[in-house]
């Protein structure tokens, strides 16, 4: 436990003693800060009875700021571990596999977590000046991130293993690009085909990141959603376990 | 390896490697299969929690129970401000799929759109 606890430290701290941590928080926040400026414009002049949560996962600026950075943050991990010669020095120390990757996980995760904060601010502000208190509500709002840190369970652990495939950070972060982007794309045929039983509609309604993403805005957490991104972060991270564990074999 | 020597032995053999390479194989596609099995059973078998507190989404238990009790056709009349922006196609779309996801008959609903 001791020694996850300090990988993660060490990857934690990687983050914000280098300017790349700084530059992605900054990017972030711009298009959380455009994201919620699209969203309250039009709120001026017509009232809504939706949510804002839910108008502003509508926004294409959410959708930047949730497939986007995961690919970033987690572009690094092993790649530059591999690029730059450390890797092996950590794989010969007396840690275990699974807690290598377990501990670049929780880091990058933490990292993502922070990324966010500034839609909290945006909340609290916005909360502050409005005289509608259902505007926000509590459970939406809660419901939302927990969506937001489900999908970016997610996109990390798709990004990770990306990372632990190739030394080049370009080839990881293209990698873990093209994996969202299918998702997302999978997402758009999933909203095209009517809800019938067909094993064909069956199968894309599972991918359906959208309306997933609907229903956590809503305040509604429904467990085929939670199911589907828990049990695909386990199997990214099951993937990346037996490529870093390759190495001895290979 | 001896001190001094070029060419190395490589620790594991090309068959064993070969067999280690489809061994995992093996392992990922049985963990893949579970992961696909969960997510399976996963629609079928699910809850959906309501956080919010302002019910907007959640049928009351007397609507359920109404809903429940129904054996004659029904006739579903939707309203919409056609100058709200959420106003179109897609919308209408939408509502027809809802309702036929709802249906156990889906041959039975007859869905008609409002004249102009």
């Amino acid at each position: 436990m001791q020694a996850y606890l300090t990988l993660t430290r060490r990857e934690l701290a990687g983050y914000f003693m280098s300017m790349t941590g700084y530059v992605i928080i900054a990017a972030a926040t711009l298009l959380i800060g455009v994201s919620f400026k699209a969203v309250l414009e039009p709120l001026q002049h017509v009232p809504t009875l939706i949510p804002v949560t839910e108008l502003f996962f509508n926004t294409l600026f959410f959708w930047l700021v949730l497939l986007f950075p995961p690919a970033v943050i987690t572009m690094r991990i092993f790649a530059f571990e591999k690029f730059s010669g450390t890797f092996e020095t950590l794989m010969t120390a007396p840690v275990t596999d699974l807690q290598v990757v377990l501990a670049k996980f929780t880091s990058a995760f933490l990292f993502y977590c922070v990324m966010w904060l500034p839609l909290v601010a945006c909340i609290l502000i916005v909360r502050s000046y409005t005289s509608d208190v259902t505007a926000f509500d509590a459970g939406s709002v809660s419901s939302t991130f927990f969506g937001i840190a489900l999908f970016g369970c997610l996109f990390i652990s798709a990004g990770i293993c990306a990372s632990s495939l190739t030394k080049s950070q370009a080839i990881a972060v293209m990698l873990s690009l093209a994996f969202a982007l299918s998702l997302l794309i999978l997402s758009f045929l999933a909203g095209q085909t009517t809800e019938d039983m067909s094993w064909k509609s069956r199968l894309l309604s599972c991918f359906a990141l959208g309306e997933q993403m609907r229903d956590f805005a809503r305040g509604v957490v429904d467990t085929r959603s939670v199911v589907f991104l828990v049990s695909s972060t386990l199997f990214f991270l099951f993937l990346t376990l037996r490529i870093i564990e390759s190495r001895r074999w290979k | 390896m001896a001190f001094g020597e070029t060419n190395p032995k490589p620790s594991f053999s090309p068959w064993r490697k070969w067999s280690i390479g489809l061994n995992v194989l093996l392992i990922i596609l049985v963990v893949f299969s579970v992961v696909v099995m969960v997510n399976y059973l996963s629609r079928d078998y699910f809850t959906r929690f309501h956080w919010s507190t302002t019910s907007k989404h959640t049928l009351s238990p007397l609507t359920l129970n109404l809903l429940h009790s129904l054996t004659n056709k029904v006739r579903v009349v939707i309203y919409y401000d056609k100058n709200d922006p959420f106003w179109g196609q897609k919308l209408i779309e939408k509502v027809a799929e809802n309702i036929l996801s709802a249906l156990q008959n889906q041959t039975d609903a007859v869905l008609l759109k409002a004249p102009k």
